[in-house]
């Protein structure tokens, strides 16, 4: 374009500044939501592709069913089975075991600790599946010996900073596991299932006696993990036979209801599609539905922007036929008219790619430093987002230039001198607009809808009280430590003198957490368990304070006592164990016996009221309460119930407890209410996200709405001029003006609204406790829809209604 | 001979029926001439100028410029042929708002293959000319009626074309602007360059050489 053009375009922006402004700013906005949603599914797509043959790679899963009914499946699988594997040949490159822990690790030297790192137990295999350079260290050699460890990059630059780490020594979970450092691993992305930061040798569980070479097939457990990579030309089918024919031969089960099934899963489907127990990473408000929702959402986003930036182009160009008009006297030829406009509008999207860049500047600085939004972190080196960014500037550039650049460069030099306003497409432009429409309304009775299904969660009766407590983490130090269990009686007693503490409770799980030991093991003294709902019971560990500290309501019988030796062989259930038990009432229950895992008899003491464990999302499951014994005994947290509302002020004086009984562990801390509705985070985060997109959406929106009002001005003031002077009033003008955007609007409701009530209907059922789609919420997202459009094309339709008809006749 | 119009007839159907814009109209131009074409309204003194300028189309006829034959030539040639020898003057002058004073002037010669320093010295000459050189840098709102009249002649003169096309130049101007610029075409139809300029006002048409009544469409004298 040659500088002279260029001018006239600037001189034309700078003149229609909101014009300029709000076409530059709607596409800078669109494309930076679009892209940042894209990216978001992008990464959590590419789980796990980091490893170059992550399609060679599989995790072996455990189905475990009684009388044909699943009971359990679980990411873990049979300790022997990974040495089993390895000598066997048939189709198989490599296979390793891992098992997961979070730790507390001590550098002691430097006194540097850092509680809840991610620790796998594994050998060198490790390597041979997974592709990871050693920085230091060989790959042949690493984590064979017992106490040794290979740590990740970013852990070597956090404990030795420039320090050479091999040969130091660093402490896990207190004294008893001093490890020493003999190789750097590169770092594994963010999103790996196998993310951790340490990697410490299966020789040294092996030396402690808590774990084996060779394994057993007693079952799948809830820490052995199995992965195996096949070689390239391996057929998985095959390899799937050989495993069940392997699994025949090898697993006798000791109770013939019981039945095993063990089925692969690619490692790139784990984050994704996992249905299973005890995985190492937890997907949190993941799953392929939401990710395509999220897609859904940004190309609506991308296109509310794009129509917006085309409707507002086309509409403005087309009042400037007078300059095409000059410009075809001139000398202008059709080509370069067109190559005019077609540059125009790849400059105005140039602006809008340049405000869209610092847009993402300033968010890189201030805003993705979020954990929840590192996965944005790395877009200014890669390529494909570039890819992205300039391919969306550029398709929008051409969608609003080449509708003017063609009607308007045909238009003749005499028609074009006459500078008539020229009239576009309406098919094009109300289409434009209902689909708009329609992308509001679903927007805003999403955010509605999902907003009424959290408050519905939030608000529910859970069966105990979550407020005023404060939850400690147990002490990492302690696993396994002789002084354990006197350490947690000395600590709830010397909290339990404070004031404003009414109670202390030690527990393996706490509310909100997944009760990890389950066992399909149970069944009535002398009767068969009831077939039809077979499932697993959760068996919860916890202590005589446990249901006084949460308010937790006994039905019948007794509670433990604090004498835990009374009650080896005591057990709570809840009302849905009852019922699966098959206990006609809570009272019928007490005192009878039932058999578990092993044969052991053990005595109903006690019924409680059902409470929700895990959140709402979930059913409640049959639960089985048992008092710690010393000797099987996984602390998880202290709870402690204050009787005040600022829970925090109680923070120093039960650090000074902690600090003096536990000096080698971390004070770690939070509340109760927060972190249970930490499980809503998804759904906060989905609200968050689908208001913030409908809000962006519908700025567009209007945006774009009063942009064309401004053109309906200019198109219409001699039909309204000449109205006026054969009687209508204002109001009739104002009436006739707004009738047409009333139609768009009753369009858009009935193509939007059942599709948008569909899709969220199945997106309510879900969930276990739910809400519907209200029709009020519907109501209301109408009536916030028609009294954004009426603001928006207020002022310029007004204006129209009010004009003088004189102003407009002589046109 | 600078252009030639045989038998042209121009029509719109309205209505199943054919109304008649320029009805067999011949007329021929000789370099050096400064014609008037006079008439009521809707009489098509509007439309021949603008047949004569190839901005519109006709429906029946020959017409040749120089040595072409404008009916036989495509949109584009035409074009080439008109921005090459046409400069156009309007009643509202027809400035582009956007471009100052001196870019106003250049548009013409970006169309043509000028380099930019041949382009700044026929502006700077044009503005001398012209004596508008202290407004080379203002905007046309910024100027009076008859100044930018005056820089819409300077704009059609400034690519050096044998024929001036000027529709009601002096429509909007008030009776000393409008004598102004009858002069300064007077004083350019002496200094060689044809003109044909369409008027209402008698006192203009008594500028030319020769005058054309329209009628209907058709040519009275």
């Amino acid at each position: 374009m040659k500088l002279h053009f260029f001018k006239i375009y600037l001189r034309f922006l700078l003149k229609n500044k909101v014009f300029t402004l709000i076409n530059v700013l709607g596409l800078a906005i669109g494309i930076v939501s679009f892209l940042i949603l894209i990216k978001y599914v992008s990464y959590q797509t590419n789980y796990d592709r980091f490893f170059v043959d992550h399609n060679q790679i599989y995790r072996i899963n455990t189905h475990v069913s009684k009388n044909q009914q699943v009971i359990n499946e679980t990411a873990t699988s049979f300790s022997a089975l990974a040495p089993t594997l390895r000598t066997e040949t048939v189709g198989v490159e490599a296979t390793t075991q891992i098992s997961y822990e979070k730790c507390l690790m001590d550098y002691r030297e430097k006194e540097f600790k850092i509680n809840d790192l991610n620790i796998l137990w594994t050998d060198n295999s490790f390597f041979e599946v997974f592709n990871l350079n050693l920085i230091q260290g060989d790959k042949e050699e690493v984590l064979l010996r017992p106490f040794t460890t290979v740590i990740s990059k970013a852990t070597s630059k956090l404990y030795f900073k420039n320090e050479n780490p091999i040969g130091k020594i660093i402490n896990l979970n207190g004294d008893d596991y001093p490890l020493e450092v003999t190789g750097i691993f590169e770092d594994i992305p963010e999103n790996s299932h196998i993310k951790c930061d340490f990697l410490v040798s299966k020789a040294t569980g092996i030396s402690k006696g808590w774990d084996s070479k060779n394994g057993n097939w007693n079952g799948p457990g809830a820490y052995n993990r199995t992965y195996v990579k096949l070689k390239k030309e391996a057929n998985i089918s095959v390899f799937q036979d050989r495993l069940s024919a392997l699994l025949k031969q090898r697993y006798k089960s000791k109770n013939p209801e019981i039945s095993v099934r063990l089925s692969l899963m690619p490692i790139k489907d784990i984050h994704l599609k996992t249905y299973f127990k005890n995985e190492i990473k937890r997907p949190i408000g993941v799953s392929i539905e939401r990710l395509y929702f999220l897609s859904i959402i940004a190309i609506i986003i991308m296109i509310v922007a794009w129509v917006n930036f085309i409707n507002l182009t086309i509409g403005k160009t087309m009042t400037r036929t007078l300059e095409i008009g000059i410009k075809k006297t001139l000398g202008a030829v059709k080509s370069s008219l067109i190559r005019n406009f077609l540059l125009e509008s790849i400059f105005m999207s140039v602006l809008a790619f340049i405000v869209a860049v610092l847009i993402l500047v300033l968010a890189t600085l201030f805003i993705f430093q979020v954990p929840e939004l590192s996965f944005m972190k790395d877009i200014w080196t890669s390529g494909v987002f570039w890819f992205q960014i300039v391919s969306v500037m550029l398709l929008g550039a051409v969608f609003a230039g080449v509708y003017p650049a063609f009607s308007l460069s045909k238009l003749s030099p005499t028609k074009a001198l006459k500078g008539i306003v020229l009239q576009q497409n309406l098919y094009i432009k109300k289409s434009l607009i209902v689909f708009q429409f329609i992308a509001a309304i679903g927007l805003i009775l999403g955010t509605f809808t999902i907003y009424d299904q959290l408050t519905h969660m939030k608000d529910k009766k859970l069966g105990f009280n979550a407020s005023n407590k404060l939850i400690i983490r147990a002490p990492k130090s302690m696993n396994s430590h002789k002084l354990a269990f006197s350490n947690i009686h000395a600590f709830k007693n010397t909290v339990l003198e404070l004031p404003e503490v009414e109670n202390v409770s030690a527990s393996r799980s706490i509310p909100g957490q997944q009760v990890r030991y389950t066992s399909p093991y149970f069944k009535r003294l002398g009767q068969n368990a009831k077939t039809e709902s077979e499932s697993d019971y959760q068996i919860a560990v916890i202590d005589d304070t446990f249901f006084d500290t949460y308010s937790i309501s006994l039905l019948a019988g007794k509670n433990f006592t604090s004498n835990y030796e009374n009650h080896k062989t005591d057990i709570i259930i809840n009302e849905t164990a009852i019922k699966l038990l098959g206990f006609t009432s809570a009272e019928e229950a007490i005192n009878q016996n039932i058999i578990g895992p092993k044969n052991i008899q053990y005595t109903i003491i006690g019924v409680i009221k059902d409470y929700h464990q895990q959140g709402l999302k979930a059913k409640l499951h049959p639960t089985i309460y048992r008092y710690y014994l010393k000797y099987n005994y996984i602390h998880g947290h202290y709870s402690i119930a204050v009787n005040m509302e600022a829970t925090e002020k109680l923070i120093p004086a039960v650090k000074d407890i902690w600090n003096t009984i536990y000096p080698n562990d971390t004070f770690e801390y939070f509340f109760m209410d927060d972190y249970y509705n930490k499980q809503y985070a998804l759904e906060n985060n989905f609200m968050r996200l689908f208001f913030t997109a409908s809000f962006i959406a519908i700025l567009i929106c209007c945006m774009g709405l009063y942009g064309l009002s401004a053109h309906t001005l200019l198109q219409r003031k001699k039909e309204t001029a000449i109205r006026k002077i054969v009687g209508a009033s204002v109001k009739d003008i104002f009436i006739l003006l707004v009738k047409e955007y009333a139609y768009l609007i009753l369009i858009a409701l009935f193509i939007s609204l059942p599709i948008s009530y569909s899709i969220l209907e199945s997106w309510l059922s879900n969930y276990t406790y739910r809400v519907n789609v209200s029709p009020l919420l519907i109501l209301v997202s109408v009536i916030i829809l028609v009294s954004v459009v009426l603001l928006t094309i207020f002022k310029n339709t007004w204006a129209l209604a009010k004009r003088n008809p004189s102003e407009s006749v002589k046109v | 001979m600078l252009l030639q119009l045989n038998n042209i007839f121009k029509w719109v159907n309205s209505g199943g029926q054919r109304i008649f814009l320029l009805k067999d109209i011949n007329l021929s131009v000789q370099e050096g001439e400064f014609i008037s074409i006079m008439g009521p309204s809707g009489s098509g003194k509007s439309t021949l100028l603008n047949v004569i300028g190839m901005l519109d189309n006709f429906d029946e006829g020959e017409y040749h410029f120089l040595n072409e034959s404008v009916h036989t030539l495509k949109e584009k040639h035409r074009a080439n042929l008109y921005k090459e020898y046409i400069g156009f003057v309007f009643q509202s002058y027809h400035l582009l708002d956007e471009l100052t004073v001196k870019e106003n002037l250049e548009m013409p010669l970006l169309y043509k293959k000028y380099k930019s320093s041949e382009r700044k010295a026929m502006v700077a000459d044009m503005l001398d000319r012209f004596n508008i050189v202290g407004k080379k840098d203002l905007f046309p709102a910024q100027l009076s009626g008859g100044q930018q009249q005056l820089v819409g002649v300077a704009r059609a003169l400034i690519a050096i074309p044998k024929l001036i096309l000027a529709d009601e130049p002096t429509g909007n101007l008030n009776s000393k602007q409008s004598e102004e610029i009858m002069e300064l075409f007077k004083k350019l139809n002496k200094e060689g360059v044809t003109i044909i300029q369409v008027t209402h006002s008698e006192k203009n048409a008594a500028y030319g050489s020769r005058i054309i009544n329209l009628l209907d469409g058709r040519k009275t004298s």
